[in-house]
């Protein structure tokens, strides 16, 4: 039951002074409006990213539209302010608002955030402190006024480094137990008739603590020894030792958005999204994703074409991509694609498949997918050599990789991207001239092709060389490496560079190496991590995945002030207990121990 | 086939740039099946456009919008009225934006709206100020009014006369002590904003405006 109906905040008259004023507007197509008085939950729904980033999440518009699903709920939205919007609220003395109805946070019940990288944490402090909230739950426990503070989102599968902000942390898919969760508290809010009371509030959270997923990391307090983390202890006896995933087993019978949010402006994509399936069955060593959204659960052929159609109606967008972290492993892809061509008349609309194998389609559906505007095509070998390949359990050889590009060409893909990863353990000076290699016999190989067919207008090929920094994850075998050193790092990076130089038709990109070594630093962080990310904040850092905003050297400040060292390996021993141990993704500990084992074992 | 609606631009959606708003259009006409007709060529983009831009902050009782179809989308009810697609079409626009009217345009008519039209009306409500008639119909009877404005071609805001594109200009109090003045100005080819010629005014008779305060409506766009 929220405290304060009447709480606008008066920014109309300033948004001229700002850019881009229809960031915070709300009122789109499809967004929702429910009067206040007719409502028991307000919850705002936070995106630590400028809004044109947060609402291509398709994240974001799924919570969004199962929370406003939910009768006596009212959900909302905030997007971290731009620069000058900031600026505006500091000196107008003006507390961050909610975009729908420019309401003041304060009022809210939830103020839910999601976590999707770990280089936002800065602008969540930030916000939190822009609408005028307590940081810590244990100052915000004093006082009853204050909205509950809750975080989901992949980066929850360690929560440690922001468990001494939320309240609460809502463990895997939200589907089934967001809504539970808002029953909870608004039956306890009803009857209390008012702001629950401290003591209600600590009921409400135990209570809570029995729906799968839901994590109250004030009920744990952490035990250090020499240093490093040992273990819990538990606030009340009852307390589950470990926090299970929650887990939707049935993905057609799932909320998925059918009427999504239309921006007013222009956003990173404006377009239809089916999410094919969720989670990845193929276990790269390296890849969070790949462990925590086990099992792999797919949606059926015919509720994908049902949701894109009603999609395309209530939007009237012209472009369908689909959703998932592999598109190719869909079992039916084929049938998928054929269907969706079908359907969709290409002068009408454009279709984008990313994450494609081209080894899982046949010729013939890839000759009709050719005749749609092609974005580029993508293959990620991850790694340069076959033995590093297997030591990260990356299931693509050579020759998958030259089929398929060669396939692409003949079909009439002119770019296409290979992504690749440096840092990753047992990695030698080999490996990384494997990429380059890689690179140069793919392209020398299409050349030939295209000379031999004398294809009119195939002539070009662009191969484009994406690598990136190997960053070490939570809940994967990985997450005992050894992280490179930005140094290191920065070395590898230039020496491809200047190598990739001498090879014209390809293009080399790489990633800020003092970027990543921060989100290294982020990702393993226990709650003592808290510290680096407040002295970093009270520096000016926010938008630390913008580069112009990115600045190494207050981060630097910021660990030394905290007295975290950035040249020890946080937590380098199998067997010694980990902080995130707490959260039980349903990967059983040993298996991820045998993994790293198998991998390192690789080695020669 | 050429049709032409007419919208009213109110409340938030007066900050929704010019393109953006296009790209709402085409969105909303594609939800009910009726499409525009698309360029030839290499990039082809849909034959859509609205008349006069409107600078963000605005709102306006009457814009232009001027479509291309391939095929006549539109029928008409039995007393030849478009009405029953612009409910269609207003039930799905953002709350702020709504068609008032639909015309189908005359075959013969080749240039664009954008290119007929001359001039514009606007209506600017400027809280607590006090100001007789008499000063501006005195401001008025000059020859030159010298004002700041942005030259299209260099970008750059360069003094200029600007009272040949002013066609009239009046002021009304109101009982709540705010001030509406009406102007007609230029626009189109040579255009004025309409809080150039008001901050001239409010300088020359050395009173502060605030700009941020003044609430600025487009109440007519005039053709030929
Ligand atoms: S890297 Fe891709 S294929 Fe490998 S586990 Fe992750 S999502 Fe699956």
């Amino acid at each position: 039951m929220n405290k304060n109906h009447a709480a606008g905040v008066p920014i109309r008259s300033y948004l001229t002074q700002v850019e881009r004023p229809g960031r915070y507007i709300g009122n789109e197509i499809n967004a929702i409006q429910k009067d206040f008085a007719e409502v028991d939950v307000r919850f705002c729904l936070a995106f630590p990213d400028l809004y044109e980033i947060g609402m291509s999440y398709t994240g974001l518009q799924i919570l969004y539209g199962l929370l406003n699903q939910i009768p006596y709920v009212f959900c909302e939205r905030a997007f971290a302010p731009a620069e000058d919007m900031e600026t505006l609220l500091r000196t107008k003395n003006l507390p961050l608002f909610t975009i729908d109805t420019h309401t003041d946070i304060k009022a809210m019940d939830f103020l839910g955030f999601t976590l999707q990288y770990e280089h936002s944490y800065t602008n969540i402090l930030n916000m939190i402190e822009l609408a005028g909230i307590p940081l810590l739950s244990a100052e915000r426990a004093k006082e009853e006024t204050y909205p509950l503070l809750i975080a989901g989102g992949p980066c929850c599968y360690n929560p440690e480094p922001l468990a001494d902000v939320f309240d609460l942390f809502l463990i895997g898919d939200a589907e089934d137990s967001l809504p539970l969760l808002m029953e909870i508290y608004r039956n306890r809010s009803i009857k209390s008739g008012a702001a629950l009371t401290i003591e209600e509030r600590e009921a409400f959270l135990r209570e809570a603590t029995k729906l799968p997923g839901i994590y109250v990391p004030s009920f744990y307090t952490p035990v250090y020894e020499a240093g490093a983390f040992h273990h819990f202890e538990k606030k009340y006896d009852d307390l589950p030792d470990s926090i299970e995933k929650a887990v939707v087993r049935d993905l057609d019978a799932a909320f998925y958005p059918e009427k999504p949010i239309v921006p007013l402006i222009e956003t990173v994509h404006g377009r239809a999204v089916a999410e094919i399936f969720r989670g990845c069955g193929r276990g790269c060593r390296f890849c969070q994703a790949g462990f925590v959204y086990r099992p792999v659960r797919r949606r059926s052929k015919d509720r994908i074409l049902e949701i894109i159609e009603t999609q395309l109606q209530n939007t009237g967008y012209d472009e369908v991509s689909l959703l998932s972290l592999s598109t190719g492993d869909y079992p039916d892809i084929e049938a998928l694609v054929l269907e969706l061509m079908e359907r969709l008349p290409r002068e009408d609309v454009s279709l984008s498949l990313p994450s494609l194998r081209l080894d899982s389609l046949s010729e013939s559906v890839l000759r009709r997918i050719g005749e749609y505007k092609k974005s580029g095509l993508t293959f990620a070998p991850e790694a340069g050599t076959q033995r590093l390949r297997d030591v990260i359990h990356k299931n693509i050889t050579e020759e998958h990789i030259f089929r398929g590009v060669e396939n692409a060409v003949a079909i009439g893909w002119t770019r296409v991207k290979f992504y690749f990863m440096i840092g990753m353990p047992t990695e030698t000076q080999e490996d990384i001239d494997g990429i380059f290699d890689l690179a140069q016999r793919v392209s020398a190989h299409i050349a030939t092709v295209l000379r031999e067919t004398r294809e009119k207008g195939k002539r070009n090929f662009h191969l484009t060389v994406s690598v990136s920094n190997f960053v070490p994850k939570p809940n994967t075998p990985f997450q005992w490496a050894r992280g490179n050193t930005e140094e290191e790092l920065k070395e590898k990076n230039f020496y491809l560079k200047d190598k990739f130089r001498a090879l014209k038709n390809v293009q080399f990109q790489f990633h800020d190496t003092r970027s990543s070594f921060v989100e290294m630093m982020l990702a393993r962080g226990d709650r003592r991590t808290l510290d680096a990310l407040r002295a970093a904040v009270r520096r000016g850092c926010k938008f630390d995945s913008w580069r112009e905003y990115f600045h190494y050297d207050r981060w630097l400040e910021a660990f030394e002030e905290a007295g975290i060292s950035v040249h020890t390996e946080p937590y380098p021993d199998p067997s010694a207990p980990l902080p995130w141990d707490i959260i039980n993704d349903g990967t059983e500990k040993d298996f991820l121990r045998k993994q790293w084992a198998m991998a390192t074992e690789c080695e020669i | 086939m050429k049709y032409i609606l007419q919208f009213e631009k109110k409340g938030l959606m007066a900050y929704i740039s010019h393109l953006d708003l296009q790209r709402v259009f085409l969105r909303v006409l594609r939800m009910t099946d009726h499409r525009p007709a698309y360029s030839h060529g290499f990039n082809p983009h849909p034959k859509l456009s609205i008349a006069l831009p409107l600078s963000l902050g605005f709102t306006s009782d009457c814009e232009y919008l001027e479509v291309q179809s391939e095929k006549p989308w539109l029928t008409k009810d039995k007393d030849g009225d478009f009405v029953p697609v612009l409910k269609i079409l207003n039930a799905r626009l953002p709350k702020g934006i709504a068609f008032t009217a639909i015309y189908e345009k005359n075959a013969e008519q080749t240039k664009t709206l954008s290119a007929l039209c001359i001039a514009a009306e606007y209506e600017m409500t400027v809280p607590n100020v006090t100001i007789r008639e008499a000063d501006l119909v005195q401001y008025l009877s000059r020859e030159e009014i010298l004002a700041e404005k942005r030259i299209k071609k260099t970008g750059k805001m360069e003094l200029r006369n600007i009272r040949p594109l002013v066609y009239a200009f009046a002021v009304e109090s109101l009982p709540d002590g705010s001030g509406v003045f009406r102007c007609k100005l230029a626009a189109g080819a040579q255009t004025i904003s309409p809080l150039i010629l008001l901050s001239a005014f409010f300088a020359e008779s050395g009173m502060p405006l605030d700009v941020s305060e003044v609430s600025v409506k487009r109440t007519k766009i005039i053709f030929p």
